[in-house]
């Protein structure tokens, strides 16, 4: 089991939705934090913590990015089992992450609509086939 | 000079049943007396409290009212606003929590004002797109009456909040 937080690990002032509007988006922190750190606790079938306290607030739309695309590269059913949102700051993330976008982004995921990527990132891990594997499975669409 | 005179053949002419009853007229009036301050000042205790948390939903009020009035009139900037509804989120709950406590007051009733209008105005497309300029947000013209449909709609909920506040035992 490992905590990580979006304070520590990442930023104290996160943003919006994709890195094409803002610095420190949610895009940016699934590609860079929490979809490595989600893929290691999961293949050691241990659980992984995220703390959202402390930093300066967030819109909705950072969180949703960044847990969907999780749901999206792992399935509901994995990221269930395996991540555990806390805040003691702001509980009604846990309960809008948990109720809204991880259905919302499992449905997505089962009818195969794609994530939007604004930047080209490294690979990053996606269950495929029931097997993780490491790739750059989404390209920025040109405007 | 009389008076005392009076006082002793009275109180020499007493029964020891009168002795009786007078002391159980002492001890009722004192008891009556301890009751009614007992009772008024639990009803002050009531009426102070009530008070306390009425002027803090009036307080919360109008700090939404001066954000929704700073969003019409193109005054916010972007960056400012998510730590802004941190911080309200922090204090509503905080306040909700003790108002649920002591009069079972549906804990997320003010939730509109602590998530949708948060939604309302990040999700909004002039807010994405200014988000980076570093300048206050201009809203167009659609934006701002979705903002003043949202106070339209939901403004009630504070004096809902009030009146359940004084209602209650």
């Amino acid at each position: 089991m490992k905590t990580i937080s979006v304070f520590e690990n990442f930023s104290e002032f996160p943003a919006l939705r994709h890195c094409n509007i803002s610095e420190k988006s949610g895009e940016e922190f699934y590609h860079t934090i929490l979809n490595k750190e989600f893929n290691e606790q999961y293949e050691k079938g241990e659980k992984l913590i995220v703390n959202l306290d402390n930093t300066a607030g967030y819109a909705s739309s950072f969180l949703d990015e960044a847990f969907g695309n999780l749901v999206f590269d792992f399935t509901l059913d994995i990221v269930k089992n395996h991540v555990e949102v806390i805040s003691i700051q702001e509980p009604h993330w846990k309960t809008m992450i948990e109720n809204e976008t991880y259905p919302q982004w499992e449905e997505r995921r089962v009818n195969k609509k794609n994530p939007v990527v604004t930047r080209t990132h490294g690979a990053w891990f996606r269950l495929d086939k029931n097997e993780i594997k490491s790739g750059i499975w989404e390209h920025p669409v040109a405007a | 000079m009389g008076t005392p005179c009076c006082c002793l053949n009275l109180f020499n002419s007493l029964q020891p049943s009168d002795y009786i009853d007078l002391l159980g007229i002492v001890v009722n009036g004192g008891l009556a007396y301890w009751i009614i301050k007992t009772i008024q000042d639990k009803l002050t205790n009531k009426r102070v409290l009530k008070d306390h948390f009425i002027d803090e939903v009036k307080e919360l009020r109008n700090e939404y009212k001066n954000c929704l009035s700073n969003l019409y009139l193109n005054k916010t900037h972007a960056k400012n606003v998510a730590p802004w509804f941190k911080l309200m989120n922090i204090k509503v709950t905080d306040i909700m929590l003790l108002i649920y406590d002591k009069y079972e007051i549906d804990i997320n009733h003010l939730d509109p004002y602590q998530n949708k209008l948060r939604d309302l105005v990040t999700d909004n497309p002039e807010f994405i797109s200014q988000y980076n300029l570093g300048q206050p947000v201009v809203f167009t013209d659609n934006s701002r009456n979705q903002f003043i449909k949202f106070q339209q709609e939901h403004n009630r909920l504070f004096n809902d909040l009030i009146i359940m506040i004084n209602d209650s035992n």
